[in-house]
């Protein structure tokens, strides 16, 4: 390991010290404030972009396709079909909502990775998942035409996005499945090293393809479900931490982009969760974080690296 | 010795195969498009190493990372060596004399230089029979030629015998010991070390020799 790689986590520090301390100027906060909204919002952050970006790291090298990531395997419009149809059962709890978006977002993983095990061409697989994210979405906005008022507005609010809301039930939700989906990531680090040289070369040289497709489909449902559920689609950092990362560290070795990845989309989470806190009106984490990663792989792409 | 004996090909024109390779001989398998000769291989590929044509270039894997990630069955877990595995990468490096371009990125290769990291690999992984599918495809003349001979060297040298697809047949000629065709009348030939020219006429007509 090189010492460089400690710079990392040592930005992602700097940045969660700062995420706790500003707000509009930079007064002081209080202790409750501190503990009971700012520390949680933080690490909903961070377990946010690191999940995501964990599973991004992980699709992208699945799929071979630099702009892989938990939406294109419909995840997000799986969970947003799912809290659609909350939304119209308008119990206008936050639980329900969050509940359906996840049972959401884990039906459409499991979908796509049963799917993955009866097909053998990843193009078609990585098809599948674009399509059934395209009829989830306008499967939800069929539900959203004849929803109330209030479920519309809890709807609306949780597309938007939002680190802020999370609980301590959810913030454990979330860890749990950081947890697992970076066992299953780190151990899945050298066969998609492998899939990389292509399907035939792989399996060649002894990886058991549908194998290990379907535990690392399983593994992103879950990172990519538990996220999507309770901060809403927040988009761009699975696709663009990995990036970054073998971009910086000039290796596509998921020996190094894997235990990297996450923490540079915990950086770009938090990041953009300073971002959205600095002006006098808070933005919508989501639009903020799209707001940034537009122009981030917009200049990955022009610069032909991606 | 490797001995093959009626083995039976899903499709292509020719049904049944049977031929033998001795250690330390190169040898090209050569037949028309379509013919069978990547089914043969892959049909063979468990008993030995096959390096499939068309490995793409990714970026961001030095020759080593390239060579490490293939032999992917002698790796830990976590994708870590043993010595001994260090030792033998060492070695095929310094056989194929790539030894220089050991940290270079694969993607800033020649495709020839490339082709060479990829025999390293299959030389790697170990096993006394080295099959390659159409190694020489794509490659400008002198690096066809450059990686032809490396392969005849390595069979030379090591005693692994090596079986290689290709359509440069005049360059192939040169190098290898011996020829198997997919013959125009449904046979499966196998030449010894003075009729290969022969061998190549009945799969190619109008080859000229």
């Amino acid at each position: 390991m090189k010492a460089r790689y400690l710079l990392w986590p040592a930005v992602l520090i700097a940045l969660c010290a700062l995420d706790l301390v500003i707000s509009e100027g930079f007064s002081p906060v209080g202790g409750d404030v501190l503990w009971k909204l700012r520390v949680p919002r933080m690490l909903t952050a961070v377990l946010a972009g690191g999940s995501l970006a964990l599973a991004g790291a992980q699709m992208q090298a699945l799929f071979r396709n630099p702009l892989a990531d938990p939406h294109i395997m419909g995840v997000s419009g799986g969970a947003g079909l799912g809290a659609s149809i909350a939304a119209l059962a308008i119990t206008g709890s936050t639980v329900t909502l969050v509940s359906a978006a996840f049972a959401g977002a884990f039906l459409t993983g499991l979908l796509v990775v049963w799917i993955s095990s009866r097909t053998h061409s990843t193009g078609t697989l990585l098809l599948t998942g674009v399509m059934l994210g395209f009829v989830f979405s306008a499967l939800s906005s069929v539900l959203q035409y004849s929803a109330s008022e209030e479920g519309l507005k809890l709807f609306y609010s949780w597309m938007a996005g939002s680190f802020g809301s999370v609980g301590s039930t959810g913030l454990a939700v979330m860890g749990t499945t950081f947890i697992v989906g970076l066992i299953i990531a780190l151990s899945s680090s050298k066969g998609l090293d492998l899939v990389l040289f292509g399907d035939e070369f792989a399996s060649l040289s002894g990886l058991k393809l549908k194998k290990m497709r379907f535990r690392t489909m399983l593994g992103c449902a879950l990172l990519a479900g538990s996220v999507t559920a309770f901060c809403g689609p927040v988009g761009f950092v699975g696709i663009v931490a990995p990036h970054i990362v073998r971009r910086i560290e000039g290796t596509s070795v998921h020996g190094v982009v894997m235990p990297l990845s996450p923490i540079c989309g915990a950086c770009l989470s938090v990041g953009a969760d300073i971002i959205s806190r600095i002006g006098r009106h808070p933005l919508p984490v989501g639009s903020t974080m799209a707001l940034i990663g537009i122009p981030l792989v917009l200049v990955l792409l022009w610069r032909k690296r991606i | 010795m490797i001995e093959v004996k009626g083995l039976e090909l899903p499709y292509g024109r020719v049904k049944e195969v049977s031929f033998s390779i001795a250690p330390g001989e190169c040898i090209l398998l050569a037949g028309p498009n379509g013919c069978g000769k990547t089914t043969l291989l892959k049909a063979l590929s468990h008993m030995g190493v096959l390096i499939p044509s068309g490995i793409p270039k990714v970026k961001g894997f030095t020759v080593e990372e390239f060579i490490r990630t293939a032999c992917y069955r002698q790796s830990d877990w976590a994708g870590r060596h043993s010595k001994v595995f260090e030792e033998k990468l060492e070695w095929a490096l310094e056989l194929l004399r790539i030894k220089d371009l050991h940290l270079r990125d694969i993607s800033c290769l020649s495709d020839g230089e490339f082709q060479k990291a990829a025999i390293a690999a299959g030389l790697c992984m170990g096993g006394s029979l080295l099959m390659l599918d159409e190694p020489t495809s794509f490659l400008d003349v002198d690096n066809r030629i450059m990686v032809l001979k490396t392969l005849r060297d390595v069979a030379e040298k090591t005693g692994i015998s090596i079986l290689f697809s290709s359509h440069d047949l005049h360059d192939s000629l040169e190098v290898c010991h011996r020829v198997l065709t997919f013959a125009t009348d449904g046979t499966f030939f196998e030449s010894n070390r003075e009729n290969r020219e022969e061998a190549l006429h009945r799969a190619f007509p109008s080859f000229n020799y």
